[in-house]
């Protein structure tokens, strides 16, 4: 079926701004970092808000979003929660942040932050599991869409870490993150995909070939990056374009592959 | 001035208005762009709406349909669930009449050409003018060349009133009239089944089967010999035989393509196109050989038993052999041995032999018919019919088997694709044949009864001076006649008092035996319709004025036309027709622009002939000499509209006084009950006549005569029905070939059959037609929802055939034939055989305004393919040409042809245009 | 158990001729755009060795699901379940062009109304049957293939001719848990059911036997 940008943009961007903020929070717990700093949360936030805008462009009466209130148990719902409630509780982070609170209270709020944006990053694939669209309908279709957006989140990550100059110990942590979040977002989107391999060869081949190569590019850098930080900046801006493509190019492949069990009326979606 | 290419941007402007009357709507709260109501709470504040009961004419079926008009707008078509026929079901065609009557391509003017013929420059005229200038140069041509000068053509799409231009001729005095369909679609059934059965046709499109219709119907087993029930009039044809199949009747469908009907038969015969005949022989032969005919039927009823004399092959009258008087016929008596004079109807103390040769008491032998019938379908053994036809011949046997289970109750309709080809004669025959020799006439359940509308006019109110009676002064002389174009050689032509196209077109190009100049048509688009269009295009190219009757610009109107007068659509007029024993009304719910009902055209023609001193035109209008009955030429519509009503009463309901308003206060209504209708038919040759004697058949013999030998007559004499003197007046009508008294099989001229003479392996396939459920022939190719279902035209190829040319499904095709080439686009389906191509006809209205309209009817046209010319043979009593069974070639084309609509959006500017009514041509002009 | 109507529309498919009428009577009732369609009649396209070819006109409209997918994921309750008549309706001004039902409805059989960018689909004629009324498709179908009622109701047409087929000619669309309330009646007299084996190819609807490759 057909593309539909502003969703797959949606999702991968805001995607990429909770698995910074994650992944920032993630290198502050394993005490190589300090928590995220206001860049980093101010460059998480906005992710998250241009990818919600993103959503927004994808509706074509914004002017009645308010009747979403009416069904608060809707996919979209949720999602648009989500999305809301992790930019706020970043704000807030910000705001602490600015006024200095103590650790414990901040390590709490990002906490939060974190593993609600993460978990976010996972409904947005699990709106899409219909049982109209039996490909669709699988657990690796949110693990891709949460994992790919982590491979993107960390490779910001590590390009964020390397821009400001943080210790060699950070950088290197991100480098890791960086690998991981890559090679996981790899594994569940060849699970997807190999899960739909039929549709897949015939539907959206060049897309996975992308998808592979470019997340191999951005694991490739987070390795390198782990066990060379200093060549970190350089690494992150691969790896960061890299994942972001293998992210762009898992949701892209997903919609050719959504074909409904039948399409009698045969309505193009755009 | 306005021109039609000025048209074309008022065409925008009305996508824009479209547009804005959708907004407004909109805000309003209501969707009025299609002039359709949606939220019928809010719209009926806005204006009653007045549900008018008329019956459609989208096809020649007369559904009954609910018209919803409000503030002067139709708004809503429906089924008329009282309708006896349609009992509430309305088809796509009929339900596109809204976008048909309110569509921005109507004819909606008078005029005329400003430019060459055919440059698409255009100037509105007054009704006035146009008459004037019309009757000028008739009246011109009339004094100076006589009333041969003028050719006049209708068509079965659009609403057509199908005599009026042979009724204008019979006023005009001669000339000729032809029709596209005639001699290719339904002459020949109706004219020869009759002959054969002395009952009906068996065409259910076209309204003589009623039995299927009757409650409690008793048909057992029905053969659909290329009828298509699902296709042509769908809410009754369709419905009827759905119901009828679902409650167990068995059916057999011959038809080279998988139709909804032949899907679901218990028998599906793909036969090879154009060999249906050989399949019919077949069939006989296989009835006769396993003695499964109707003994009762077939003895007493039928001309079988008579011996025939070997040398002019008619069968024998007694006082030719002394042994009776000249109404009685011969046979052999199997009790005394002797050949005896049979009185009609039966002597019961005779045992008259079947078959046999026997001395007559002259000293010659001669033998029965039914032996002669016998020995003439000998070759047609089920193998042989089996390679002929492309079957298989358990399955042709299988079929025959279930159609013999069910008779006598049962029957075979023929449809429109043996018409097409130069057996159509004989296909006629052959199927009065199969059910008079299963005795399927007549009885509850057969599809041959005598209810219909074989000489009461019925579907044809409106007809020429003198059909009916020989003597009356309007019509048309004998002479003029006689001296219509290819009526000499092909004699079945007479009964619809029609000429031979191909004679016209060769008059029209050579000026032998004379040359037509005028040309005044009534139909949608004769260079879609007409066989080997390119011909019929360089001939009427070179006439001297060509006028086009129509609602819709057409290639006829665009590229031929001289003067173009605008008709009215079905929801426009007014007229009547019988619906089983139900008379219903055709009520105008509307009247649009300047256009008006044919009949007035013709009126307004007759009535300024007359101010010029046409003396018979003069009479038309004189009610002592055009009598009640034909009623005279109308001044008005209102006057037009009295005769319609006076007619009914005094047809159909016993009373002399109805007028229009009578009529139309009561219709529909019953005018006699149902019961009476079934039953008046049931054994109707045994009812006693003045003398007490059977009434018989409407035959020569008044028995079914299976043993045609009336066709030689006809040839001889021109005597439609199969009487006619023993002695041929040459002098007056110049003998044809005899014609056959049995059906007779000729392989097609151009044949697929590797070996035949007729074959060429430069065009290997055989090209078939079909009805689609969307389109009436040439009609309804610019109303957005039917051209949205049915875009472009599909090529149906087999998988296997596809495969050895290389083709995909929905690659765009050449198809090219001898005469020339067009476009199609395939679809790859097992619904029909390898080596048969299916394409429906069609035409492009959205290539009118291009830079060249032509393109309008050869972008995607198969009649460019079909044939229309004398290399190719001619059924010999119709003249037939060939349409259907014609050898092609199929190549893959680099895409679609250039301007043509295939997309649902691309037919916006056709989209209905809200109008007013405005009483229409009558309001501005009367004669 | 909510003592909702379970209104639908049942299709005899021995009696469905293929002729597109319910499709223009629905476009004239509907007022529904070129292009886009509530209802839609296809073909299975023939199966099996010619000329013992099989095949069927299968009416397509919305299958009125118990379950109905595109209720669940509709963020804004535009398309919802009419309390009353228990019919899946869209209200179309609640519509903000999300799209998820059209993704949701297993079978593709919702509208996109292009000039007012909601989606669109069969309501089952219901202001012709609040009247008392047939749907459209229905008043005008020339095989009278089409029932419409409530299943609930012994009385309705639907019932009636459900309970008049043999309960092994009944057949739903393939159910991925949504429960389509509209049946299908082909008999083995007329046809083989082989909707479970149809693969779409352009626009033809293929079993594998029809295949034309």
């Amino acid at each position: 079926m057909e593309i539909q940008w502003s969703l797959v943009l949606f999702t991968v961007v805001s995607g990429a701004g909770a698995w910074l903020f994650a992944s920032s929070m993630i290198e502050a717990l394993a005490k190589k970092d300090e928590l995220p700093t206001k860049v980093e949360s101010i460059v998480a936030f906005v992710l998250l808000a241009v990818g919600g805008c993103l959503s927004v462009t994808h509706l074509k009466h914004v002017d009645r979003i308010l009747e979403a209130l009416n069904h608060p148990t809707s996919g979209i719902f949720v999602e648009a929660a989500m999305i809301g409630v992790t930019c706020a509780l970043i704000a807030i982070y910000f705001i602490l942040l600015v006024r200095g609170s103590s650790n414990g209270i901040l390590t709490g709020v990002g906490l939060a932050a974190a593993v609600v944006g993460v978990i976010f990053t996972f409904a947005c694939g699990a709106s899409y599991m219909m049982d109209a669209r039996a490909v669709w309908c699988t657990p690796a279709l949110p693990a891709a869409y949460g994992l790919t957006a982590a491979g993107l989140g960390t490779a910001v990550n590590l390009l964020m870490k390397a821009a400001q100059k943080r210790e060699a110990a950070s950088v290197s942590l991100a480098g890791l993150l960086a690998l991981i979040g890559s090679i996981c977002g790899l594994v569940v989107s060849a699970v997807f995909l190999l899960g739909a391999r039929e549709v897949v060869v015939a539907l959206a081949m060049p897309w996975t070939v992308a998808l592979v190569i470019a997340a191999v590019v951005a694991l490739a850098c987070g390795a390198v990056a782990w066990k060379k930080p200093e060549l970190g900046l350089a690494l992150g801006v691969v790896a960061t374009a890299g994942a972001c493509i293998a992210a762009i190019a898992m949701r892209v492949a997903m919609w050719l592959v959504g074909t409904p069990l039948l399409d009698f009326f045969l309505m193009p979606l755009d | 001035m306005e021109t039609v290419a000025q048209t074309s941007i008022s065409r925008r402007g009305f996508v824009k208005l479209g547009m804005f009357a959708s907004a407004v709507a909109a805000m309003a709260g209501t969707a009025t762009s299609n002039l359709i109501e949606v939220e019928p709470a809010l719209a009926d504040e806005s204006g009653e709406t007045q549900k008018i009961r008329t019956i459609c004419r989208a096809c020649l079926n007369n559904c009954g349909i609910i018209a919803h008009v409000r503030d002067g707008r139709v708004v809503k078509l429906e089924g008329d669930p009282d309708d006896p026929m349609n009992k509430g079901a309305a088809c796509a065609k009929g339900l596109a009449g809204i976008q048909a009557l309110y569509n921005p391509n109507r004819i909606k003017y008078p005029m005329k050409r400003v430019g060459e013929r055919g440059s698409n420059q255009w100037e509105r005229i007054s009704w006035e003018q146009a008459i004037n200038e019309i009757a000028d140069v008739m009246w011109e041509y009339y004094q100076k060349e006589g009333p041969k000068c003028l050719v006049t053509s209708t068509g079965g799409g659009g609403n057509p009133q199908f005599f009026s231009p042979a009724r204008f001729l019979s006023v005009w005095g001669g000339g000729n009239f032809f029709e596209p369909g005639c001699a290719q679609c339904y002459l020949p059934r109706n004219h020869m089944e009759f002959c054969l059965n002395g009952t009906a046709d068996t065409s259910l499109a076209d309204g003589p089967v009623t039995e299927v219709y009757l409650p409690d119907c008793q048909t057992k087993t029905y053969v659909m010999w290329g009828v298509g029930p699902s296709t042509h009039g769908i809410g009754s044809t369709g419905r009827v035989v759905t119901e009828l199949r679902n409650n167990g009747m068995k059916t057999v469908v011959i038809d080279p393509r998988l139709t909804p009907d032949a899907a679901r038969a218990d028998v599906w015969l793909a036969i090879r196109p154009g060999t249906d005949v050989a399949l019919m022989l077949a069939w006989m032969r296989y009835i006769i050989d396993n003695d499964l005919w109707n003994k009762e039927f077939v003895t007493k009823w039928s001309n079988l038993p008579f011996l025939v004399n070997e040398e002019t092959r008619l069968t024998y009258r007694a006082d030719e052999l002394g042994l009776g008087s000249h109404d009685e016929y011969v046979i052999y008596d199997n009790k005394t041995k002797s050949v005896k004079a049979m009185p009609y109807p039966f002597d019961e103390s005779l045992d008259p032999a079947m078959f046999g040769s026997y001395e007559l008491p002259n000293g010659k032998t001669a033998r029965t018919a039914f032996q002669i019938m016998k020995e003439h379908v000998d070759e047609w053994t089920l193998e042989k019919a089996a390679e002929v036809c492309w079957l298989d011949a358990g399955e042709i046997e299988e079929a025959i088997k279930i159609y013999v289970e069910g008779c006598p109750n049962a029957g075979i309709s023929l449809g429109v694709a043996t018409d097409q080809a130069r057996n159509s004669a004989q296909a006629a025959q052959g199927d009065a044949v199969l059910d008079i020799l299963m005795g399927c006439i007549r009885v509850p359940g057969a599809i041959v009864q005598d209810r219909p509308c074989y000489v009461e006019p019925c579907n044809y109110v409106v007809q020429p001076f003198g059909l009916h009676h020989p003597d009356h002064p309007l019509k048309m002389p004998e002479a003029e006649a006689n001296a219509r174009l290819g009526y000499t050689e092909h004699k079945g032509l007479g009964h619809w008092l029609a000429s031979h196209i191909p004679t016209v077109l060769k008059a029209i190009e050579t000026g032998e035996p004379y040359r037509p100049r005028i040309w005044i048509e009534r139909s949608g688009n004769k260079l879609a319709m007409i066989g080997n269009a390119s011909r019929f295009y360089d001939a009427m190219m070179t006439t001297d004025l060509n006028v086009h009757m129509y609602m819709h610009w057409t290639t006829t109107s665009v590229c031929l036309a001289d003067y173009v007068l605008p008709t009215a659509e079905w929801l426009e007029t007014n007229y009547a027709q019988d619906r089983l024993n139900t008379y219903a009304i055709r009520r105008a719910c509307t009247q649009l622009y300047e256009a008006v009902d044919e009949c007035m055209h013709w009126s307004w023609l007759a009535a300024a002939l007359a101010e010029r001193g046409h003396q018979r035109a003069i009479d038309s209008f004189n009610p002592d000499i055009a009598g009640k009955f034909y009623g005279t030429y109308w001044k008005t519509y209102e006057e037009y509209m009295d005769y319609v009503g006076y007619f009914v009463g005094s047809f159909y309901y016993g009373t002399e006084d109805w007028d229009w308003a009578t009529f139309d206060a009561q219709a529909p209504s019953e005018y006699e009950t149902i019961e009476q209708y079934a039953n008046k038919s049931y054994d109707s040759h045994l009812e006693p006549d003045e003398n007490g004697l059977p009434v018989g058949f409407h035959t020569t013999s008044k028995r079914t005569e299976p043993y045609f030998d009336g066709n030689i007559l006809l040839g001889l004499t021109g005597a439609v029905d199969g009487s006619g003197s023993m002695d041929p007046a040459t002098d007056v009508f110049p003998a044809s070939d005899n014609y056959n008294p049995l059906p007779y099989y000729l392989e097609p001229f151009e044949s697929p059959v590797e070996g035949d003479p007729g074959y060429d392996a430069n065009y290997p396939y055989v090209l078939t037609q079909g009805r689609l459920p969307v389109f009436h022939h040439g009609t309804l190719r610019n109303t957005p929802w039917t051209r949205e279902l049915w875009p472009y035209p599909e090529a149906w190829i087999n998988p296997e055939t596809a495969r050895e040319i290389g083709i995909e499904d929905g690659d765009w095709l050449w198809l090219e034939s001898k005469r020339g080439k067009t476009q199609g686009r395939a679809r790859v389906t097992k619904s029909v055989a390898p080596k048969v191509i299916y394409q429906e006809r069609f035409w492009n209205p959205e290539l009118l305004d291009s830079d060249d309209p032509n393109r309008a009817w050869q972008a995607m046209n198969i009649n460019l393919l079909t044939q229309n010319n004398d290399e190719c043979p001619f059924n010999d009593v119709y003249g037939t040409y060939t349409l259907r069974g014609v050898c092609i070639n199929v190549t893959k084309a680099d895409g679609a042809p250039e301007g043509v609509w295939t997309e649902p959006k691309d037919f916006t500017p056709w989209l209905p245009e809200p109008s007013e009514n405005t009483g229409g041509g009558n309001a501005v002009y009367g004669a | 158990m909510p003592s909702m109507a379970r209104n639908c529309i049942v299709v005899n498919l021995d009696r469905c001729i293929g002729c597109w009428s319910c499709e223009v009577a629905c476009k004239l009732e509907n007022d529904v755009a070129l292009g886009e369609r509530w209802n839609k009649v296809v073909q299975v396209e023939p199966f099996g060795e010619f000329p013992h070819v099989s095949t069927y006109w299968l009416p397509t409209m919305c299958q009125q699901c118990e379950e109905s997918p595109c209720t669940h994921v509709c963020p804004t309750g535009a398309s919802y379940r009419d309390e009353q008549t228990g019919m899946v309706l869209v209200n179309k001004e609640k519509c903000i062009g999300c799209k998820y039902c059209m993704m949701a409805c297993p079978y593709g059989v919702r509208s996109w109304n292009e000039e007012q960018q909601v989606v669109e689909k069969c309501t089952l004629c219901n202001h012709l049957t609040a009247a008392g009324e047939k749907p459209a498709c229905v008043k005008n179908c020339c095989g009278t293939a089409r029932y419409y009622g409530d299943l609930d109701d012994p009385n309705s047409d639907a019932s009636k001719a459900l309970a008049a087929a043999d309960a092994d000619a009944v057949h739903k669309l393939p159910d991925v848990g949504n429960h389509p309330l509209t049946s299908y009646i082909l008999s083995s007299r007329f046809g083989e059911w082989r909707v479970d084996d149809l693969t779409q190819q352009t626009s033809k609807y293929v079993t594998t036997e029809g295949s034309v490759d």
